[in-house]
């Protein structure tokens, strides 16, 4: 492939591998922000400008939330309140310089949306959006209520500008930014630079997080928090990271808020500033189901997948109300559509939801798919694949005889129902152990338990000399242990390879800040990664779908995608449940070689199946359960020929080879029952 | 989903267009009460009961009445004809949507007289006047939108604004720094107009820019309290909203308290929007008020009369302004306003020049259910436009002529001479006075 | 204030007390169902409850006052109404953007009661409006402690609208049939149920549901377009510490948050939205799942 002249890279130390066009692009807009406002100088405008600024600031910040992480905020204007408090009260009250208070505005922000986090995140859904609405309540009872230090309705004055080189930047003052000789300029015009600027590497430092490991992270968390979760993703921590990183873009757009009028009030910070906030976000383009809002942006910064969505949303939303005021001046608007371009708040609602039902990706994601744009977005080229034999790095295989992963005597109460009942299993290194039994015998429960979905009732699991279960499904997959899921559990909108390299997770060792600056050795390590991940599809030999998007894939694909993306954690034990379900009979065929060359390649594999073909075709070792309790144990010979066995199976020896639709059924019957078993269990975790 | 699209795009569609249809309909659809204020010309019969009622002796503050001379009091005594020109721009960002609409919306009346008769008498030397009003929504940010606009891109030569102080308080550096000069006809707040929070005479420093035409916190608050020692109220409790108003006039009101020598029996505090204040008062009936001096706007003001009742709870209302917004009397019913007093700068019965001022706002609007605020937008406007002819459409002289306005006549009891170098605020405790409902409407006690 | 007058006081305010939130702790109820009956069928729920209250309210006051119709006529349009708009919201705002986990049906409900607001605003005015009771409104006195004719009628009315909703939910084959697609759309679909029809009545119901509840409380709290937010919200939050799928649970919160408000008002009010506020995040940091709801494992 040949590279064109502006998508050359550069090796520079950090925004490392960025290519020539994304550098000229981003001086063109720094060298725009600079210029433009000093052409018009008008502090109307300016201020508008101003604020769509540290408003895109807020609403990158709550894409990352709502956009990428999935989980809706309705509280975002609380924080946007609280950074203004801090902000303003430390250049009040405290005397720090505004430079330094809009930084620690931004970082008291973050620590109580940490601290909102901490104890919320763990609800979901409408139960999260109703903790955001009451947290922004509370901020706004606090700030009307607390007036020793808040002033309460009477409102903070006089809050400082920041200082250029000695002069306070004051809005509708004019001084000269370069000496005596320089241009004459409005506050309004420097206090734009700060904040435009400011936004310009908010967007830069999180476009990077975003299209790098974290944003991949976090996208993987919203798509299937389990399978997250079984790859070594504490989810929770994430969760609150995301958020937190959120609360101190929030604080820092709040910030730039209160030193822009230098007046803040408690009646601002209703509840209504986070709709607000959210509409900027939802219009903009965060609500992005698909990889995320790259746009045109490209054409900005030729290289890097980008997220403008925000930064367009706010500039919408923020001319909007001013455009329909001017709109409502002029002579043709008949009377009776005066009071309705008076309620800019009508338009703003009746945008969300014609955006998120016709455009779910925002203004940046509708431009995105129009036509000759897609040509244009960049493609990374993927590494050369190579031939991989041995996989796990496990210590544990090497000469070991005993069983290196052991069930002892499993309880797993749901209320008065014993889904299992005292099963004592051993996994032996090296060896693919069959486990069995008809529906509902507690094979999906037991699974759930050695993963550490389920806290057991009774009894203990160990790898090794590890307890694994009172360990979450994050620290048991650390230490080797992971799985793939009846029901498939794949981040459905990222490709094959990055559903791999979230796999990786655990193993990647550069840091926050090597992925926000993209430093020289976040580039090493990933394309390192990217190289690994590459021998991993072409030992599963699926390496030629590594750019699709994984929902695309036929089922029977899909199941080995799951496959690759556990083994990239380099597991010991890999537990697959269900392998065969609800994929057709060719396929099967395939998921039982490659099963077998994953053994061959040194991982412990513990199989759960209902298709007897799969089954009894690969375990060295095969398990049987009935109602909860082991009933069989042996060679598969050895197990098909067990009466118990063979009654358990409603004495029906047919069901030892259960056609695929028939199995898919009773898979899906079992699914039924046991979900309605935990319904009406209480799990205390 | 792209299936269902169509439908759902005309559904949208049908949406938008009876959302249309309906706003077309809505001057129709809710009418607001136009008979609610009846003819200026009736109001002297209905004076004389309550004056017969009011059984105190009368405030020496009464002895002060408006400068208000036999000649109806009109803007176009300040018109000047001339050569013409571009017309001369002032800007006005008040609340026209929001919790104190009311306000702004009938104050905007007024000033809409002020500069037609100001504009048909030949406007300055034959430039015509030309206010633009914004609405602020009640919102600060949105409040220094406005103005920014009006000094950046109107060039306009003052301001009339705003109706909450709180807005004010944001835009106030802005009109400072672009040297504007700023009428304020209705909010109240003291730190609006000068740089402190509590008015004290001769120490207080107003802002260069900031003049008022409205009244002024501490002033209503001396006005009520003064009326109360008058009428020797002796358990009186404290009301107010948590809002930025109903807090600061508390503060106020403790400051002024102890020379007055009252005993508060009790403090409640409830919160804008708040329905249902029967917790509040009881406690402020257990502690054996008998008399409430309230701090609040007028739908929590009308929510606290009906909270009374409901808690048959017997007690003299009074007030500063709050209560004179009409819907108190439209929500509470007539028969609970009745009795509840308030302040006031203006009612309709003061002098013939409100009288007659009435008049030309009903003839106008067909309508006049707030007074008070038109006839103080009213007033506003004179002042600037009477200054502007001395002046001169340009803003650091228009603002000296502010200052040394003389010679005013208003339809409020603003003095002849409103302002000085160290006195922005145009009313003053003498010019106000306690009005209080008589089935349904404000009147003048004496 | 020694600890006994603290306690003498409480227990003057307490009557009154009781009696206002029952009224408005029955409303917070009455609304709160609505989320139920849609959270449990669909797993969504309509943000913008608080401003279908909100037209209801307004409705009322446009037919009973301005156009002068009976009672009776004016409630079953406001019903007839709410019908419509339970349609209309499932079909705008909820159906096409089920697929798009929680965040699409809480945003775009979100937006239809921002619309709601505005629309309100632009054809009711900003205004608050008197809408007098058919009870009149002049309070009742039992002892000290006064009560609203119309307050009564709420705590009656809306204490039979949930009966009656239980009763159809638990008895009427209709209910069965909704509770069936509550418990397993799949299954409920595959017994011959319609699904998509079932979805859109949980809708009216709830739609019908704050409707009423707009009716029984604009007499009581003036009628605004302002009106529905907090009464929404509120009765979110009873709903979502009663347990979101737990009726009874969020009739008992309801009332007690009603109630709790009262008391809190008359020791310092502005800490009285605060708190039920401050209590819900304090309870979902606790049990994410709420005070009365099971906590259910997801199935993998």
């Amino acid at each position: 492939m040949k590279t064109s002249f502006w998508a050359r890279r550069i090796d520079t130390p950090i925004f490392s591998r960025v290519s020539l066009g994304s550098v000229v692009l981003t001086l063109a807009a720094v060298a725009a922000i600079f210029l433009v406002p000093m052409a018009i100088d008008n502090a109307y405008s300016m201020r508008i400008a101003q604020q769509i600024a540290f408003y895109t600031i807020a609403a990158i910040g709550l894409n990352v939330v709502v956009g990428y992480q999935g989980q809706v905020s309705l509280g975002h204007g609380g924080l946007f309140a609280v950074g203004a408090y801090a902000s303003a009260l430390l250049a009040t009250q405290g005397g720090v310089p505004v430079w330094i208070a809009f930084v620690l505005a931004a970082g008291v922000a973050g620590g109580v949306g940490a601290l909102l986090a901490l104890p919320t995140l763990r609800a979901k859904g409408p139960y999260l959006a109703m903790v955001t609405i009451a947290f922004s309540i509370i901020v706004f009872v606090v700030a009307q209520s607390w007036t020793d230090v808040t002033r309460g309705p009477e409102g903070i004055k006089n809050i400082p500008g920041p200082e250029w080189f000695g002069t306070q930047i004051r809005q509708l003052r004019t001084f000269r930014p370069f000496g005596d000789s320089g241009p004459t300029i409005s506050g309004a015009v420097a206090y734009f630079w700060i904040v435009a600027l400011a936004a310009l590497l908010v967007q830069l430092l999180t476009n990077n997080l975003l299209t790098g490991r974290w944003g991949r992270t976090i996208n993987a968390v919203r798509q299937s928090e389990i399978a997250a979760e079984t790859i070594g993703v504490s989810v929770y921590r994430w969760k609150v990271g995301a958020f937190t990183l959120s609360a101190v873009l929030a604080g820092l757009s709040g910030a730039f808020f209160a030193h822009q009028d230098g007046y803040i009030v408690s009646d601002t910070f209703t509840f209504n500033k986070s709709v607000e906030l959210l509409v900027f976000v939802i219009l903009g383009g965060a609500f992005t189901f698909n990889k995320s809002v790259e746009l045109l942006v490209f054409v900005i910064l030729g290289g890097a997948r980008t997220l403008f969505g925000p930064l367009v949303g706010s500039t919408v939303l923020v001319i909007l109300p001013e455009f329909l005021k001017t709109l409502s001046e002029y002579p043709f608007v008949p009377a009776w559509a005066k009071p309705i371009l008076e309620h800019y708040l009508l338009f703003y609602g009746a945008l969300l939801i014609l955006a998120l039902i016709t455009m779910p990706e925002g203004i940046a994601g509708a431009l995105k798919r129009l036509p000759g744009v897609a040509r244009l977005l960049p493609s990374v080229p993927l590494p050369a694949t190579r031939a991989v034999t041995a996989l796990a790095p496990s210590e544990l295989r090497n000469g070991a005889t005993r069983p290196i992963l052991v069930a002892d005597d499993i309880k797993m109460y749901f209320g008065g129902l014993k889904a299992v009942d005292g099963v004592t299993l051993d996994v032996h290194p090296g060896k693919i152990q069959g486990l069995i039994g008809p529906n509902g015998s507690g094979k999906s429960t037991l699974v759930n338990v050695l993963t550490g979905v389920y806290r057991p009732t009774g009894g203990q699991v160990r790898l090794g000399d590890a307890i694994l279960d009172n360990l979450s499904p994050h620290s048991i997959a650390a230490l080797g242990v992971t799985r793939t899921f009846q029901n498939i559990q794949l981040f459905k909108d990222l490709t094959v390879l990055e559903n791999v390299l979230v796999g990786y997770h655990l193993r990647m060792r550069y840091g926050f800040v090597d992925q926000m600056l993209r430093t020289r050795r976040y580039v090493r390590e990933e394309s390192a990664y990217r190289q690994r991940a590459m021998d991993l599809l072409s030992f599963l030999d699926i390496a030629h779908l590594a750019t699709a998007e994984a929902q695309s894939l036929p089922y029977g694909l899909q199941r080995l995608v799951e496959i690759a993306r556990a083994l990239a954690l380099g597991p010991s034990v890999l537990i697959l449940d269900e392998p065969a379900a609800g994929i057709n009979a060719s396929e099967i065929g395939q998921v039982s070689e490659v099963i077998r060359r994953v053994r061959d390649a040194g991982v412990t594999i513990l199989v759960i199946e209902h298709h007897m073909d799969l089954v009894m075709g690969v375990s060295d070792h095969v398990a049987a359960l009935d109602r909860g309790q082991k009933i069989a144990e042996g060679t598969p010979a050895e197990i098909q020929a067990n009466d118990r066995v063979i009654e358990a199976y409603l004495g029906d020896p047919n069901m030892f080879s259960l056609s695929v639709a028939e199995a898919a059924e009773v898979a899906v019957a079992e699914a039924t029952e046991e979900a309605e078993a935990v319904t009406h269990a209480v799990l205390e975790r | 989903m792209n299936a269902c699209s169509p439908v759902v795009r005309a559904l949208t569609l049908g949406l938008v267009l009876s959302l249309t249809a309906a706003c077309a309909q809505a001057p129709a659809a809710a009418p607001s009460k136009p008979a609610e204020s009846k003819p200026a010309e009736s109001k002297p019969a209905a004076t004389s009961p309550a004056a017969a009622a009011a059984t105190a002796p009368s405030k020496p503050a009464d002895a002060a009445k408006p400068a208000a001379g036999t000649d109806p009091v009109s803007c176009a005594e300040h018109g000047t004809t001339g050569g013409g020109g571009q017309p001369i721009k002032i800007g006005s960002s008040i609340s026209l949507t929001g919790a104190t609409a009311n306000f702004g919306v009938n104050m905007r009346r007024g000033v809409e007289i002020c500069v037609k008769e100001f504009n048909e008498a030949g406007g300055y030397q034959g430039r015509q006047v030309e206010v633009i009003f914004l609405d602020d929504q009640v919102k600060p940010e949105i409040a220094v939108n406005n103005v920014t606009r009006f000094i950046t891109q109107d060039r306009v030569i003052g301001i009339l604004g705003p109706v909450n102080s709180g807005n004010g308080l944001a835009f106030r550096p802005k009109v400072e720094e672009a040297e504007i000069p700023t009428i304020v006809p209705i909010a109240t707040s003291v730190s609006l107009v000068y740089d402190s929070a509590i008015y004290q005479e001769g120490v207080s420093k107003p802002s260069p820019w900031m003049f008022r035409a409205s009244m002024q916190d501490n002033f209503q608050i001396e006005t009520i309290l003064n009326y109360a020692k008058a009428k020797n109220w002796d358990a009186i409790g404290i009301m107010h909203d948590s809002s930025g108003y109903g807090q600061a006039s508390k503060e106020t009101a403790d400051k002024l308290i102890p020379a007055l020598g009252f005993n508060i029996l009790a403090t409640q505090t409830y919160n804008i929007g708040d329905t249902d204040m029967t917790s509040q008062l009881q406690k402020t009936q257990q502690a054996g008020v008998k008399q409430i001096i309230n701090f609040g706007l007028g739908p929590e003001n009308a929510n606290l009369l009906r909270s009374a009742q409901k808690i048959n709870y017997q007690v003299q209302f009074s007030g500063a302004w709050g209560f004179s917004d009409p819907v108190v009397p439209q929500l509470a019913g007539n028969d609970l306003a009745e009795g509840v007093v308030t302040v006031a700068s203006f009612t309709n019965d003061q002098s013939p020049a409100a009288a007659d001022f009435a008049r030309k706002m009903q003839e106008t609007y067909s309508e006049n259910p707030f007074p008070i605020t038109a006839a103080q937008g009213y007033d506003a406007t004179k002042m600037m436009l009477l200054a502007l002819k001395s002046s001169g459409p340009d803003p650091k002289k228009l603002r000296d002529a502010i200052e040394n306005l003389d010679g005013f006549r208003g339809v409020t009891a603003a003095p002849a001479k409103p302002f000085g170098p160290n006195r922005h605020h145009s009313l003053e405790g003498k010019d106000m006075f306690a009005a209080v409902y008589r089935g349904g409407q404000l009147v003048r006690t004496e | 204030m020694d600890v006994g007058e603290l306690v003498a006081s409480f227990f003057r305010v307490l009557p009154q007390a009781l009696v206002s939130g029952l009224a408005l702790g029955s409303v917070y109820a009455l609304i709160a169902q609505g989320y139920y009956v849609t959270f449990t069928t669909t797993e969504t729920l309509n943000f913008a409850q608080g401003e279908f209250l909100m037209v209801g309210a307004l409705t009322s006051f446009s037919l009973l006052v301005l156009a002068g119709l009976p009672y009776l006529v004016a409630v079953v349009a406001v019903i007839l109404l709410m019908v419509l708009m339970g349609i209309a919201v499932e079909r705008v705002a909820i159906r096409p953007l089920r697929q798009l986990l929680s965040v699409g049906w809480i945003l775009s409900t979100v937006g239809v009661s921002v619309i709601l607001r505005q629309f309100a605003e632009i054809y009711w005015g900003r205004e608050q409006k008197r809408v007098p009771s058919i009870f009149g409104d002049t309070p009742l006195y039992i002892a000290n402690t006064g009560i609203f004719p119309q307050e009564l009628f709420i705590i009656l009315a809306s204490l039979l609208t949930m009966a009656a909703l239980l009763f159809f939910l638990k008895r009427s084959t209709f209910g069965k049939a909704l509770q069936a697609v509550a418990f397993n759309p799949a299954a409920a679909g595959l017994m011959g149920i319609n699904v998509r029809q079932m979805v859109v009545v949980a809708y009216v119901i709830s739609s019908i549901l704050a409707g009423i509840a707009g009716v029984l409380i604009a007499p009581v709290i003036f009628a605004h377009a302002e009106m529905g937010a907090l009464l929404g919200l509120k009765a979110f939050a009873a709903a979502i510490i009663g347990g979101i799928e737990n009726p009874v649970g969020i009739l008992v919160v309801g009332i007690g948050l009603g109630i709790a408000e009262f008391i809190v008002a008359s020791y310092n009010a502005s800490f009285r939205d605060a708190v039920t506020f401050l209590l819900l995040i304090l309870i979902l940091a606790w049990r994410p799942q709420g005070l009365f709801q099971r906590v259910t494992a997801e199935k993998v």
